[in-house]
C-alpha cells in the first residue's frame, strides 16, 4: 500500500492522457442538461425582440480558449439566429485576436447576411480595464473614435443611434480574468442598469455566484456551462443543427474532460484507500512493537 | 512641499470620485469621467514601462550569461520580433490606420500559430500537474481535509454526466434510508448528551425525511426529491455554502478596501509616497 501511495507521477500524466486521446479519437460526445444559471442566459436572449443592442466584450487570451471560445461562438450563433446587433469590444490585448476568430469562423461563414458596420461592429482593444468601462459609461467616443479598422465611428451606420453603454440591452462578457465579468457587473451593469450576463472559466465561476441572479442575469462557468448552452442552441434551433455536432466544440470536449474527472476521481480514492490501509498497516506494526 | 502636493491631489481625486458614486451629476459625473481618461492614458503608458522592465531584466541576465540566460534570450527574440512586426505592421496594408489583425498580417500569424498554441499548450499541462498533485495531497487526515475531499469528489462527479447516470435512477426507498440512518446517527447524539452534534445531525435529518415523506406522500413518488442526485447536490453546494463562504470573504475585503481608501484619501496610509530618504 506504501508503494501504492508513492506511485511514479508518470503513471497519473499516461492515464490523463490516455482519458484525453480515447475519447478524442472515438469521437464521444455527451448530451448536457441545462443548469439554471446557463438557461437564464439562454432566456434573456430568447427574451429580446430582434434589432436590439448587445455589447460582446471578449477579455480573455489564448489560454483560456478552449473553455471560453465556444461560448464566444455560441453567443455570436444565438444572437445572430435572433438578428441582434453586435458590438464586440475588449479590454485583454488578446481579447481582438480571439474576437477576430469567432467573426471569421462564425459570424462570417454561417450568417452571410451579416454585414459589419450594420449588424456588427468591432471596437477593439482599449487599455485601462475598469477605466475603459468607466467612461463608456457616458460614451464610447471619448475612447473609440474609430473602429479596429479605422473607420471613424460616426461613418459606421450601427453607431448612429448609440452614444454610451445606457444605449445597450445587453452586455454579455467573456472574461478569463481581470478584468472581466466582474468589473463589468461593479462598474457597467450596476451604473447603468442594463443587464449584465457571460461565461468566465471554472475557477473562477465560484466568485461570481454572489452577483447571481440579481446583478447577474445568468453566469456559465467553464466548458460544461459551455456545452450546455450547445446543447440549447441544438435544441432550440434543430431545423438549423439537427443534431450536428461537428460544429459544437465544447459538446466534443466534455468527452474528454468527464473521462479525465473520472480518471481523477479514480486516483483519489485509490489514494485514500492506500493512506488509511497503511496507517492502519503502521498502527498494527506499533502496538506490536509496544507488545 | 514634495509630499503635501500628492497628498492634496491623493485626497482631491479620493473625495471627487468618492462623491461621484452618491451624485451621478454634473459637475462630479464630467469630473469623474477626465479622471477615467487620464487613467487610461496612463494604463497605456504602463505598457512601455512594462516592456522596459522585461527588456531590461532579460537583457542584463543575458549579457552577465547568468543560469537560464538561454531562456531570457528566447524570451527577447520572441518580444522584439512581435513588437517590431506590430510596429511596422508588416505583411499587412501599413499606415496607423489598419488593423494589426489585417488580411495577411505577420502579427496575426504569429498570433494565430506560435502565440496560441504555446500559451494552449502550457495551461494544458496544469491537468497532468493537478491530476499528479491532487493524489499526494488530497488525502483525509483530518475533519476538515475529509469535508473538502467528499466536496471535490462530489464537485467533480457533478461536472460529468456520470453523475447524474449514477444517482437519477435512485430508488425513493434509499431516499428513505439515508434520512432514517441520520435519524439514528441523531438519536446516539441525543442519548450520548452531545447536544451541539444533536442539532446539526437532527436539523439535516427532519430536513431529509420532511423532504422524502413530501415527496412520497404529497407528489406520489419521491419526484420532488433532490439532494441525493448528484447535479443537485452541486447546485445546492455551489449556492449555499460556497456562496456563503464568498461573501464572507468578499464582504472581508471590501471592508478592507474601504479602511485602505479612507486612509489614502486622509493621508494616514502614506508608503505609497516612498521614503523620506527616496
Amino acid at each position: 500500500m506504501e508503494r501504492l501511495q508513492a506511485i511514479d507521477r508518470r503513471w497519473i500524466f499516461l492515464f490523463i492522457m490516455l482519458a484525453v486521446v480515447i475519447p478524442l479519437a472515438f469521437d464521444l460526445t455527451i448530451d448536457e442538461v441545462a443548469t439554471p444559471e446557463v438557461q437564464a442566459i439562454y432566456d434573456r436572449i430568447e427574451a429580446l425582440p430582434p434589432g436590439s443592442n448587445v455589447l460582446l466584450p471578449f477579455d480573455y487570451g489564448p489560454e483560456s480558449e478552449p473553455e471560453l471560445q465556444p461560448m464566444a461562438d455560441s453567443y455570436v450563433r444565438h444572437l445572430c439566429r435572433r438578428k441582434q446587433k453586435l458590438f464586440f469590444m475588449c479590454l485583454w490585448p488578446t481579447g481582438q485576436a480571439q474576437t477576430l476568430k469567432t467573426v471569421d469562423q462564425v459570424l462570417e461563414q454561417e450568417f452571410s447576411d451579416y454585414s459589419y458596420g450594420r449588424d456588427y461592429v468591432m471596437l477593439g482593444f482599449r487599455p485601462g480595464g475598469q477605466g475603459v468601462i468607466q467612461v463608456v459609461v457616458t460614451d464610447f467616443r471619448t475612447l473609440y473614435q474609430s473602429d479596429v479598422e479605422g473607420t471613424p465611428i460616426d461613418e459606421i451606420p450601427m453607431m448612429q443611434n448609440v452614444k454610451g453603454l445606457k444605449d445597450m440591452d445587453l452586455i454579455l462578457n467573456i472574461s478569463g480574468g481581470f478584468p472581466g465579468l466582474k468589473e463589468w457587473i461593479q462598474f457597467g451593469g450596476d451604473r447603468t442598469g442594463v443587464p449584465v450576463a457571460g461565461g468566465v472559466t471554472a475557477v473562477q465561476a465560484p466568485l461570481l455566484y454572489p452577483y447571481y441572479p440579481r446583478q447577474l442575469s445568468g453566469i456559465m462557468g467553464g466548458l460544461k456551462a459551455a456545452a450546455e448552452y450547445e446543447s440549447l442552441l441544438i435544441q432550440g434551433y434543430s431545423e438549423a443543427y439537427g443534431t450536428e455536432t461537428e460544429r459544437f466544440a465544447a459538446i466534443r470536449r466534455m468527452g474528454p474532460q468527464t473521462l479525465a474527472h473520472l480518471v481523477i476521481i479514480l486516483f483519489l480514492v485509490v489514494g485514500n484507500v492506500a493512506y488509511f490501509a497503511s496507517r492502519g498497516s503502521s498502527g498494527e506494526r506499533l502496538k506490536s512493537l509496544e507488545k | 512641499m514634495r509630499r503635501q502636493i500628492p497628498l492634496l491631489i491623493t485626497f482631491a481625486v479620493g473625495v471627487i470620485m468618492l462623491f461621484e458614486a452618491f451624485i451621478p451629476h454634473p459637475p462630479f459625473d464630467q469630473l469623474n469621467e477626465s479622471l477615467s481618461i487620464t487613467f487610461d492614458v496612463l494604463a497605456a503608458f504602463a505598457f512601455v514601462l512594462g516592456g522596459g522592465n522585461l527588456a531590461k531584466i532579460h537583457l542584463s541576465k543575458i549579457s552577465r550569461s547568468e543560469p537560464g540566460w538561454g531562456y531570457s534570450a528566447v524570451t527577447m527574440a520572441g518580444f522584439f520580433l512581435m513588437l517590431a512586426i506590430g510596429l511596422f505592421k508588416v505583411g499587412g496594408p501599413s499606415g496607423i490606420k489598419h488593423a494589426l489583425e489585417a488580411e495577411g498580417s505577420w502579427f496575426q500569424a504569429a498570433y494565430d500559430y506560435c502565440f496560441l498554441p504555446l500559451s494552449a499548450t502550457t495551461f494544458s499541462l496544469l491537468a497532468f500537474f493537478v491530476a499528479s498533485a491532487s493524489y499526494r495531497a488530497f488525502r483525509a487526515k483530518n475533519r476538515e481535509a475529509t469535508l473538502l475531499l467528499i466536496a471535490a469528489l462530489i464537485i467533480l462527479l457533478g461536472r460529468t454526466l456520470v453523475g447524474t447516470a449514477l444517482t437519477e435512477t435512485l430508488p425513493g426507498s434509499l431516499e428513505l434510508l439515508f434520512g432514517a440512518l441520520l435519524a439514528y446517527l441523531a438519536w446516539e447524539q441525543f442519548r450520548s448528551k452531545r447536544w451541539i452534534s444533536l442539532s446539526l445531525i437532527g436539523t439535516v435529518a427532519a430536513f431529509v425525511l420532511a423532504r422524502t415523506l413530501y415527496g412520497y406522500l404529497i407528489l406520489a413518488g419521491g419526484g420532488d426529491f433532490y439532494l441525493l442526485t448528484v447535479p443537485d447536490l452541486v447546485n445546492w453546494i455551489m449556492v449555499v455554502p460556497q456562496l456563503a463562504g464568498q461573501r464572507a470573504i468578499m464582504i472581508g475585503i471590501c471592508l478592507g478596501i474601504i479602511s485602505m481608501s479612507l486612509r489614502l484619501i486622509l493621508g494616514v496610509e502614506r508608503s505609497y509616497l516612498g521614503s523620506d530618504n527616496d
